[in-house]
């Protein structure tokens, strides 16, 4: 091997160098010029990876590169976690790079596993819809056809039902397609994870009677004008997942005392004489137990202006707590609760405030 | 000489020690009264006393019985002891004046007593009046002269000698009575016989000034020298119209068919004040009576009405038919509850400020509860604004004792009641702080309103137990659990904590402990749900005793345990019940964690846990095991003996409930009856 290639040399002296010496200055140029391009591209290669050599040599609106296509889709996700009832903002950006016009273009967008189905796909606003001709059906959004040069952004949002309620977290696959002069191109995209919310149950609801015929409460039914009638007011929570902090509190109305007779199985619960507030608070509520109830016995003393009506027992009823896995805060305002007494079947719409 | 005088020194030595014997009280065992309200007596004057009678009798806290119950009768007054060795029975006996025929009155039954007296009664003890003849004042009856103007009999004395002498010789000096019960006790006699009356049998009517004077003297020697002879521990009553200079030497009156005629006006407010002032005048124990006589059983009204008033004093109450007919056992609901000791004196809603007794609206409060009274002629409303109250559970007059809480009370008036303080406080059994708690007696029945075992300064929803009913009261010590620790509390301030199963156990406990004096001597702690089924056993100071496992250590369903003297050896056993995952097995252990027995507590093929509690429901020394189901069956409590024996069961709850029962036993209306109290998270 060695002495094939002294004897090429050699040869190659005697023909061609020793007749004239341009050929050696010749050779040694291109092998100068050879091994600058191959250090420049390695250089390249190392330094830039993503950089394409070939587009310096071939034309873009001479053929499409079905590697690189000309259509720009980028599909992000507005929120990491989200409350069911809320939605999952997500935007799509699409830019037309090419010279030709891109026809019936078309995304899927499916939950990656069977934990959730989308229920419902909407454009945040209505000028989307129309202006852009923005069609959505079912989990699919097409636009007929995009100029070359065009830019679209689209505001979803994006609605999901949940079919396992052990599962929290939703991985959102994007699948498009499009033409260009009739050659249909398809690409997917797989969306980072999105954590969803736990559903909390929360109830309160007033008794005088327990739902198992027990008095709870004392005192006239239907209430009078002036005399005391005691009833209980129960709170109860209950979470598909784990939440902390939750903190619940209502305002006790006129002519409502608090009796300072009080049961809860979880958490404290605290009377605020100056605010009228009742708060209940658990530290942490954990998923699929049955644990946290919180009741306590009110007094109403209704007034000669409650006559007739049906009395208000408790006021502004809202509770939070934070999703110990989504990280966000559930907040809700309740109905309020009166002598009514939905829940109570012996005293239920027994309530209107009568006079002796 | 000198040999006759030794002998009469000697002889007379003899008869001063005898004379000095004689004299001496006779050693009467003092009587004690409760300080629980209500006190209740039956004034029950037959003559003969049968087995029924005497076990309905016994029921009572103090008895006015005939003095020829003992000797009729004995076993009866025997019987009456036994049932109820507190009892206070007083031996009645006529004061002033006694059956003509005593053999005719007696009928078929034995008056041996009256004959006794009636013979030896001397011609000159009788009252008569200015012309020699017998005063009557009582139908079948001749009055007695107890005035010192009375003469005397062949043995020099006078009736206000020979009566004394005649009850503490007969009555005091026997083991059937606690005292004597003399009707009458006037302070008067003026008014008897139209005024016509010679006391100091001069033959001529004696000015209403002079008879009032030697009788109450003379009636006052004969109390004297019953207490002298009976002395200070034997108790002597009285009845008929108060006479203050009498009060000191007795220890009560009887104001009988209150509000009584003869009393103070006649009215209600006259016979309280009476009642009220003058125990406070009386020896202790003090015996005040309220006898309200109707012929109506059913009067309910009137029953509670004196009922009611009786307690707003310190007395006892009677109720029966007539002063000529004190012969009845009526039971009434109001008779069952236990109100505990007196909190307040009674005060006038209508009037705070005034403690004058009259017509108002009156009140006073106890321990487990208050009375009210409205003594005014218009219905009376008062409204609860921060007490608890509920009526009680009867079954007589239904719709008044309805057992409801109430926030507020309206009174007709002249009527009286009684409201139990909601009880929500369980002691000696471990209960879950927060749980609907339903109370049953031992046949299933529902005895009060269920209600929430809450206490705030315990964990929500663990298990808490307080030692009988010292709660609240400075050294107490209650333990209760918290994420898997034992925490003993001393006046609710934390005194050590327990790690039982080690600092990484944080699932709730179940506990038990033996309670001597109100303080736990033996711990015993079980896991739930997510802990082993390891049982382990401490001492009062926290210290790991004994450790074990009840059932297969591999299974994480806890183990709900017990502790009390199940087969009556004396010592104490460690009753399990399997948690969730085991079959429905009880296991009895000895206290060193042998296995002693078991038994299934339910179908085998049950799966969802038992839980345990114990109780003596019958007092025979052997507790009987109470058992509730785990998550998944119905309510269904079962009461067993130890051997596994079924005894009472139940349904706590709808039979569709199905998240599990916890049970304790304790007596929580303060009968002295245990209650299966049967508790659930969730009712709804």
């Amino acid at each position: 091997m060695h002495k094939s290639i002294i004897r090429y040399f050699q040869r190659r002296i005697e023909r061609f160098y020793r007749p004239n010496r341009w050929h050696i200055v010749l050779d040694l140029s291109l092998i100068a010029i050879i091994i600058v391009l191959i250090i420049s591209f390695i250089a390249i290669n190392l330094f830039h990876p993503n950089f394409d050599l070939t587009s310096w040599v071939t034309p873009r609106h001479a053929q499409i590169d079905l590697n690189n296509p000309p259509l720009v889709v980028d599909v992000r996700l507005e929120d990491r976690a989200i409350k069911l009832s809320d939605g999952l903002s997500l935007n799509i950006d699409i830019k037309n790079d090419g010279q030709a016009q891109i026809t019936n273009f078309v995304v899927t967008l499916t939950p990656d596993s069977s934990d959730f189905i989308i229920s419902k796909i909407s454009t945040t606003s209505d000028d989307y819809a129309n202006n852009l001709a923005l069609s959505i059906n079912g989990n699919k959004i097409s636009l007929a056809s995009i100029t070359p040069g065009q830019e679209i952004n689209a505001k979803l949002k994006i609605y999901f039902k949940e079919k396992n309620s052990i599962s929290k977290k939703i991985i959102l696959r994007a699948n498009y397609e499009y033409y260009i002069n009739n050659q249909p191109l398809k690409n997917s995209l797989l969306l980072s994870d999105v954590r969803v919310s736990s559903e909390l149950q929360t109830q309160a609801m007033a008794y005088y009677n327990s739902p198992q015929g027990d008095q709870l409460g004392s005192g006239p039914m239907p209430p009078i004008v002036g005399l005391p009638t005691n009833l209980w007011i129960f709170f109860k929570t209950e979470a598909n997942g784990d939440f902390k902090d939750f903190v619940m509190s209502a305002k006790l109305p006129k002519n409502v005392a608090f009796v300072d007779n009080t049961s809860l199985i979880a958490g404290n619960l605290n009377y605020n004489d100056g605010s009228r507030q009742v708060i209940w608070k658990v530290d942490e509520i954990l998923s699929g137990l049955n644990d946290y109830r919180a009741g306590f016995e009110v007094q109403l003393t209704p007034s000669k202006d409650q006559l007739g009506t049906v009395a208000l027992l408790l006021d502004n009823i809202q509770f939070q707590a934070l999703d110990s896995f989504s990280g966000l805060y559930e907040k809700r305002s309740m109905p309020k609760i009166d002598t009514g007494l939905e829940r109570d079947i012996i005293n239920k719409d027994n309530g209107r405030v009568v006079i002796e | 000489m000198l040999k006759l005088t030794k002998i009469k020194f000697f002889f007379l030595l003899s008869v001063a020690f005898v004379s000095l014997f004689l004299a001496r009280p006779l050693a009467v065992k003092a009587a004690t009264i409760n300080s629980s309200f209500p006190r209740l007596a039956n004034y029950f004057l037959k003559w003969e006393i049968n087995k029924e009678e005497a076990t309905q009798l016994a029921k009572w806290d103090l008895l006015v019985l005939d003095m020829e119950t003992q000797e009729n009768s004995p076993e009866s007054l025997k019987l009456i002891r036994r049932l109820n060795p507190d009892i206070i029975i007083l031996a009645y006996i006529t004061s002033q004046e006694i059956i003509d025929d005593v053999y005719y009155q007696a009928g078929s039954t034995g008056a041996y007593l009256r004959s006794e007296l009636r013979e030896n009664i001397s011609d000159n003890w009788w009252l008569r009046d200015k012309n020699g003849n017998r005063v009557s004042n009582w139908p079948h009856t001749y009055m007695l002269n107890l005035s010192d103007g009375a003469g005397r009999d062949h043995n020099g004395k006078l009736f206000n000698d020979y009566l004394p002498d005649f009850v503490a010789r007969k009555i005091g000096n026997n083991n059937f009575f606690d005292g004597v019960f003399y009707d009458n006790t006037w302070g008067d006699v003026a008014w008897v016989n139209g005024g016509n009356l010679d006391l100091n049998n001069d033959g001529r009517q004696d000015s209403a000034a002079e008879a009032d004077m030697a009788w109450s003297l003379g009636v006052k020697k004969m109390l004297e020298r019953t207490r002298f002879m009976m002395g200070n521990d034997f108790i002597i009553a009285g009845n008929g119209k108060i006479f203050e200079g009498y009060q000191k030497l007795i220890n009560g009156m009887m104001l009988e068919s209150f509000p009584s005629s003869w009393e103070n006006g006649g009215t209600w407010s006259g016979s309280m004040a009476s009642y009220l002032k003058f125990p406070s005048l009386n020896m202790s124990p003090q015996v005040p009576i309220i006898n309200v006589t109707k012929k109506n059983p059913a009067d309910y009204k009137s029953f509670r009405f004196g009922f009611a008033s009786a307690l707003l004093g310190n007395g006892f109450y009677s109720f029966d038919y007539d002063t000529t007919n004190h012969t009845q056992t009526w039971w009434y609901d109001e008779y069952e509850v236990n109100l505990g000791p007196a909190k307040s004196l009674a005060y006038n809603l209508l009037d705070l400020s005034n403690s004058n007794f009259k017509p108002g609206f009156w009140r006073r409060d106890f321990k487990f509860g208050s009375v009210f009274v409205n003594s005014t002629d218009k219905e009376q409303t008062n409204v609860f604004q921060k007490e608890d109250f509920e009526k009680i559970k009867g079954t007589q007059d239904g719709l008044f004792n309805n057992g409801n809480k109430i926030s507020y009370l309206k009174l007709a008036p002249n009527d009286g009641i009684v409201l139990l303080r909601k009880s929500e406080l369980i002691t000696n059994s471990a209960f879950a702080n927060g749980y609907f708690y339903r109370v049953f007696n031992l046949r299933g029945e529902q005895v009060r309103n269920g209600f929430f075992s809450f206490i705030k300064a315990y964990p929500a929803g663990e298990q808490v137990l307080i030692f009988d009913g010292n709660y609240n009261e400075s050294g107490d010590i209650n333990i209760f659990s918290r994420d898997g620790q034992v925490v003993f509390n001393q006046s609710e301030k934390n005194i050590f904590t327990v790690y039982p199963y080690g600092q990484l156990f944080k699932k709730q406990l179940n506990l038990a402990a033996e309670v001597k004096n109100g303080r736990p001597e033996i711990i015993v702690s079980g896991t739930t749900k997510g802990g082993g089924p390891q049982v382990i056993v401490m001492g009062a100071n926290g210290k790991v005793k004994l450790n074990f496992f009840a059932y297969n250590k591999t299974l994480r369903g806890g183990v709900s345990v017990a502790l009390a003297d199940v087969d009556g050896d004396g010592s104490l056993e460690i009753i399990t019940g399997a948690g969730s995952g085991d079959g429905p097995i009880v296991k009895i252990f000895s206290i060193s964690g042998n296995l002693k027995s078991s038994f299934l507590a339910y179908d085998k093929r049950f799966r969802g846990g038992v839980e345990v509690a114990t109780g003596d429901f019958d007092n025979d020394g052997r507790a009987e095991i109470v058992v509730s189901p785990g998550s998944g069956g119905g309510p269904h409590i079962r009461v067993f003996s130890d051997s596994g024996k079924l005894l009472s069961q139940f349904f706590a709850y709808d039979q569709n409930y199905s998240e599990g029962v916890k049970v304790s036993v304790s007596d929580i209306n303060n009968d002295g009856q245990l209650e299966i109290l049967a508790g659930i998270k969730n009712f709804y």
